[in-house]
């Protein structure tokens, strides 16, 4: 089998759209000096409303501004309670992702009737869409046409979030506070504020991140994000809350992903030890990550 | 430079934290009300069971004491990451491990006298915790790689490899149910209030808190353990070798979690399935919180914990309202379990 | 001088008392200032001038009392509405953020923008040359933070508060790190701002300097206000008197202690740290005998700190060189835990992260060093803890409670908590770092007469001090550090702080010789 065939390379890039725009938001967060564990449940609540909304007026637009809307409630109540209560970040974000499972269990249930997957025949789904002439390309056109809107939202808003974390005042106010949150606010800044945003930023971009799971399944499955907002969390901090670190990071997480879903379908390895190899390769990145870092600063050769 | 710290101040600082947690569990409680309101067709009902269910009778309520057994566990796991300075994000996996490890021993030494083989299982649970744990200490020790993600993602593999283990392998071909071989009847503990599931694994679960209590309270290790998860800077300072303060807490904690799976078999299950753990992991982190991170705390916050679980469950056999209702309570506990808000507000009042 | 002009602002009985701590900063404090002054306000670490500033910039809020701007009451909750009044602050540690350069750091909170949404990088620059160039205040706008010298940072902030318009600076202990030069660069500017109509707060507790510049001077002592008088009317020696209520300072009554057999002798030690383009350490070499307090001064950044961390065992950066022996035998890079049972007990300057674990129990911060010998049948024994930590609190006379965790105390029985654990083993070395830092008089002394007694004890002690008067009053010979290097080397008779002063600033040095000699004295 070869594993960059030109399937290959379409499924990667779908597959990596959840990570891309988890990470996008979680990078927000990260450089404000936030970690936002929420991100896995924020994903699953937007998946969920998704498909209620989709199949509630019809259309898809409606159905994904509907996942945003409720994505931007839930996440709006996680950084009150942080903020406003002063409660422990970490633990509020464990909240979210409990409330999240939580909610759509009880809402499927008292909306439908049903507890477990939930799929509506005849609901529109997300569809890959050609991008004229581009798709002509070989490879080119594979890896840049082909798939379904909300991946080249997802680009754009990288692009975007490129260019407000380094050429916009907000950008600038938002590095400031995650580089020390005490002197951003004597100098004025309103710390909080900032961090704030940050946040629903990143409910704004998981909430794409998880529209674009259930609605190109046409369903939404209990626990369809399986890790995904925790991986891209680790995204984050491997490409070092860069764009294009996390645009990489997206890349290779994405292609784990589609190898492990390949596997199942061509080998003779399990498909249960093949759905843990996500995590485990996960860790194994961190800990080389970390071993590098840890030698290139011992030797001094680290920029600060 | 005042002193204010007399004793009466300390009781009323106590009072404080104990009427602030009683704030977060009463907003929980309504919200529950609140919700059975709007998703119950006959609210009161609804209401009667969820609160009143596990008082019923008996069986209800000893199974209600039974499902805190693996709370108690993966609470005082989580209370001993915590008051050390390390975080375990990782108890659904170190559960399972430690159940799946049961199943394993007890199937590949049946012949065993019943006694020694269930000691040679909540052993086993007990270790492979443990090196789980300890696997996430060592890296955080060795290249500062964070524990709180690679408890969490070395547990999501592992449940994976477990359910893998559960489907294939090991699967009982003769049970229509999707389950594991079981272990020896032999192996299991003894029920202590038939009809109820309840079983001597209680009281396992009530040696391992004070134990935890002693070890943390009263040893040179763990004050070793509380003075590093206080400053670990502090620690070095005073001569204590920190070093190995990644890895013995997680150790700790994880073994404790990892005993919490086996007991589940030897006490309840007698063989592995989907979706053992069910939460529990998540549950031990929400104990430890209610219970301030101290061990003897971690008995009636379990306790309360399962109480609002077990509602929930008989609210769902006798009324309309779903089991998860239960869920939305507990995360609304998480949410304002550590809101300094809820806390200040008593203190203000009662500490001068 | 003008003492007529008009008042700018007043703050009326204001009161603060920290949360935390339950440190009642300010009491009752007035203070008035009038538009175009240089105004000084004195007092010893602690004395509420810093909390009082903060409440007047919105970073704190007073739990009682007035603000009149102009005449009119006004509310400052914020940095920002602060702003709005045109008020901006100089902090003691700066604000720079690293990764930003010299103008981002400038305009940050109120950039230029180009189409009102993205910032003017180039404006930026532009602004900020034009701001250094009209007020004399060069710096690159394009150099990284990181390159800095600390007066070129202080311009940068300077310039900060300048670029957002602000017409009263107030300026927290601005001239503790500058070399005598800077300061008179820097006085130079505040002089030239005076005439362009800005009005200037300056904190500060170097008299000299008071003197030399402001117009007006209020004087503060432990929360409240003493006096507030013109300049022009003061002495030194009044001003001193109502900073610290006594006629003496310190005075310490020192026993004539015969010094025994040397304890700590450094050799060449020195610590390089890559990115650092000198040592940060360079060929250290002293010798501390029995019975005798070797004082060691400096200004803050030129190797204290990293002194104390290498001598100690907590040094976690770069590299050391050289030997340290204690009692012979060699420790250098040995870990805390060797050192103590080798009879080292170390007071460190940081008292709250280092010192103590403000969540644990006094108790459990009292028996640290001492619990291994606490141990019954494998348990602690509990009793005997009791009756040891009982007995500390009794010595050492601290108020609170054996189940009060630590952070809940006042900054002077944290410190006695450190002291009666760290001095209750009749340790062979002691280093003792900033003892009295931001303590009240009481506290100090009570420092000082149980630094005396361990001396007495015969216990071989390093005092490492950033106050002179301090090293003065307790050392039997006195170190300068300047740059890492030992600079001086005296014997502590006949001494005076300006001559000290000059080796400090890295003015005067002796020669290698000298220092040699006196190192073996």
């Amino acid at each position: 089998m070869n594993a960059l065939d030109i399937p290959a390379i379409t499924s990667t890039v779908v597959i990596m759209t959840p990570f891309l725009l988890a990470a996008i938001g979680g990078a927000f967060s990260a450089i404000s000096g936030l970690l936002n564990i929420a991100l896995e449940g924020l994903m699953l609540n937007a998946a969920f409303f998704a498909i209620v909304f989709t199949n509630l007026t019809g259309s898809l637009f409606l159905g994904i501004l509907g996942a945003i809307v409720t994505t931007l409630l839930l996440t709006a109540l996680f950084a009150t309670v942080s903020f406003k209560f002063k409660a422990n970040i970490f633990i509020c974000g464990l909240a979210t992702n409990f409330l999240a499972i939580a909610l759509s269990i009880v809402l499927a249930n008292a909306f439908y009737g049903v507890t477990g997957s939930i799929q509506f025949p005849g609901m529109p789904r997300l569809v890959p869409i050609n991008i004229p002439i581009l798709e002509n390309i070989p490879i080119l056109g594979n890896i840049l046409s082909g798939h379904n809107a909300i991946v080249y939202v997802s680009w754009l808003l990288l692009v975007v979030a490129a260019v407000v974390i380094n050429r916009t005042p907000f950008g600038m106010r938002l590095r400031a506070v995650g580089i020390n949150e005490k002197a951003a606010t004597a100098i004025g800044i309103n710390a909080k504020r900032i961090q704030f945003t940050a946040l629903l930023i990143s409910g704004f971009t998981c909430a794409l991140g998880g529209a674009v799971l259930s609605l190109t399944l046409g369903a939404f499955v209990p626990n369809v994000t399986s890790g995904r907002g925790w991986i891209a969390l680790v995204i984050v901090y491997l490409g070092r809350m860069k764009p294009l670190g996390i645009l990489i990071g997206s890349v290779v997480f994405g292609f784990v992903d589609y190898i492990s879903n390949n596997l199942q379908a061509t080998s003779n390895i399990p498909s249960g030890l093949l759905l843990s190899l996500p995590f485990f390769a996960t860790v194994a990145a961190l800990t080389l990550y970390s071993i590098i870092e840890m030698t290139m600063s011992k030797r001094g050769l680290l920029k600060k | 430079m005042s002193n204010t710290d007399t004793r009466a101040n300390q009781l009323r600082n106590g009072l404080a934290t104990f009427l602030g947690i009683m704030t977060a569990v009463a907003a929980s409680l309504g919200v529950a009300v609140a919700l059975i309101f709007i998703l119950s067709k006959d609210p009161s009902r609804s209401l009667y069971y969820y609160f009143a269910g596990p008082f019923m009778n008996k069986f209800l309520f000893f199974n209600m004491i039974e499902s805190s057994i693996p709370i108690i566990f993966s609470g005082l796991g989580i209370a001993v990451a915590f008051r050390s300075g390390v975080t375990n994000l990782g108890g659904e996996g170190q559960i399972f491990a430690g159940a799946m490890v049961a199943v394993l021993l007890g199937v590949w030494f049946p012949e065993l006298p019943g006694f020694l083989g269930a000691v040679v299982i909540l052993v086993g649970g007990l270790t492979v915790g443990a090196l789980i744990g300890s696997l996430s200490g060592f890296l955080r020790m060795k290249w500062n790689v964070s524990d709180l993600l690679t408890t969490y993602l070395i547990s999501m593999g592992l449940v994976q490899v477990i359910n893998y283990l559960i489907l294939g392998p090991f699967r009982d071909p003769s049970k229509i149910r999707i389950q594991s071989l079981s272990i020896p009847k032999s192996y299991m503990l003894p029920r202590i209030a038939t009809p109820s599931y309840l079983h001597a694994g209680l009281y396992i679960a009530i040696a391992a808190v004070l134990v935890v209590h002693v070890l943390m309270k009263h040893t040179h290790t763990g004050y070793h353990l509380r003075v590093t998860g206080s400053n670990r800077q502090f620690a070095r300072y005073g001569g204590i070798n920190i070093k190995p303060f990644y890895v013995l807490p997680l150790a700790i904690s994880g073994g404790l979690i990892g005993l919490g799976g086996a007991v589940q078999i030897v006490g309840r299950f007698q063989s592995g399935f989907l979706d053992l753990t069910a939460g529990l992991g998540w549950a031990g982190i929400g104990v430890a919180l209610i219970a301030r991170r101290n061990p003897l705390g971690v008995l009636p916050a379990a306790l309360f914990y399962v109480y609002l679980q077990s509602g929930a469950r008989v609210a769902m056999m006798n009324s309309d309202v779903t089991y998860e209702i239960a869920a939305i309570v507990t995360s609304v506990i998480f949410y304002l379990i550590t809101a300094e808000v809820t806390f200040a507000f008593f203190r203000r009042r009662l500490v001068k | 001088m003008s003492t007529k002009s008009s008042v700018l602002f007043e703050m009326k009985n204001i009161h603060k008392t920290y949360a935390g701590n339950h440190v009642h900063a300010n009491k009752g404090v007035n203070l008035s200032v009038n538009k175009g002054e240089i105004h000084a306000i004195v007092g010893e670490n602690g004395a509420g001038k810093t909390t009082l500033m903060k409440i007047l910039c919105g970073l704190e809020h007073s739990d009682e009392g007035e603000i009149r701007f102009n005449g009119e009451p006004v509310m400052i909750h914020s940095a920002h509405d602060a702003d709005r009044l045109e008020i901006g602050m100089v902090h003691q540690h700066f604000c720079l953020f690293d990764g930003f350069n010299v103008a981002d750091n400038v305009v940050l909170a109120k950039e230029p923008t180009r189409r009102s949404l993205f910032y003017d990088k180039d404006a930026a620059v532009r602004d900020v040359e034009a701001l250094g160039a009209k007020y004399n205040l060069s710096v690159d706008p394009r150099a990284s933070i990181a390159s800095l010298s600390v007066g070129e940072k202080q311009r940068v902030e300077i310039l900060r508060i300048l670029y957002r318009g602000s017409k009263l600076l107030v300026l927290d202990e601005p001239t503790a790190l500058l070399t005598e030069q800077e300061i008179k660069d820097f006085f130079v500017t505040l002089r030239q701002l005076i005439t362009l109509g800005y009005t200037i707060i300056i904190i500060t507790h170097k008299l000299d300097e008071v003197l030399d510049i402001s117009d007006r001077v209020t004087v503060m002592r432990s929360g409240e206000v003493v006096d507030c008088c013109v300049t022009s009317d003061c002495t030194k020696q009044g001003i001193a008197r109502m900073m610290v209520g006594k006629e003496v300072l310190l005075q310490v009554d020192k026993p004539e202690v015969e010094p025994g057999k040397p304890v700590l002798k450094l050799e060449k030690l020195s610590l390089t740290v890559p990115g650092y383009n000198h040592p940060l350490l360079n060929e250290i070499s002293l010798l501390i005998r029995e019975g005798e307090i070797l004082g060691l001064a400096g200004v803050a950044g030129n190797g204290l700190d990293d002194l104390e961390n290498v001598l100690t065992g907590m040094n976690s950066k770069g590299e050391v060189s050289g030997d340290v022996l204690f009692h012979g035998e060699n420790i250098t890079n040995a870990h805390p835990s060797k050192l103590r049972d080798m009879g080292m007990a170390y007071v460190p300057a940081d008292r709250l992260e280092r010192g103590t674990s403000a969540e644990l129990h006094l108790s459990d911060n009292v028996i640290l060093v001492e619990h291994h010998s606490m141990v019954r049948a494998g348990l602690l024994h509990a009793k005997g803890i009791l009756d040891f930590v009982k007995q500390r609190i009794l010595n050492y006379n601290i108020r609170g409670r054996r189940t009060t965790p630590v952070g809940h105390l006042s900054g002077g029985n944290i410190q006695r908590v450190v002291l009666s654990r760290e001095f209750s083993r009749d340790p062979k070395l002691l280093v003792i770092s900033e003892p009295t830092w931001g303590l009240d008089i009481v506290s100090s002394e009570f420092v000082y007469q149980k630094i005396i007694e361990m001396r007495s004890h015969r216990s071989a002690i390093l005092l490492i001090s950033a106050n002179l008067d301090e090293v003065l009053a307790l050392s039997d010979r006195i170190a300068v550090i300047y740059r890492g290097e030992i600079v001086g080397m005296f014997k502590n008779r006949n001494l005076d702080r300006e001559s000290l002063g000059e080796y400090m600033l890295g003015l005067k040095r002796q020669s290698t010789e000298e220092i040699l000699d006196g190192a073996e004295a």
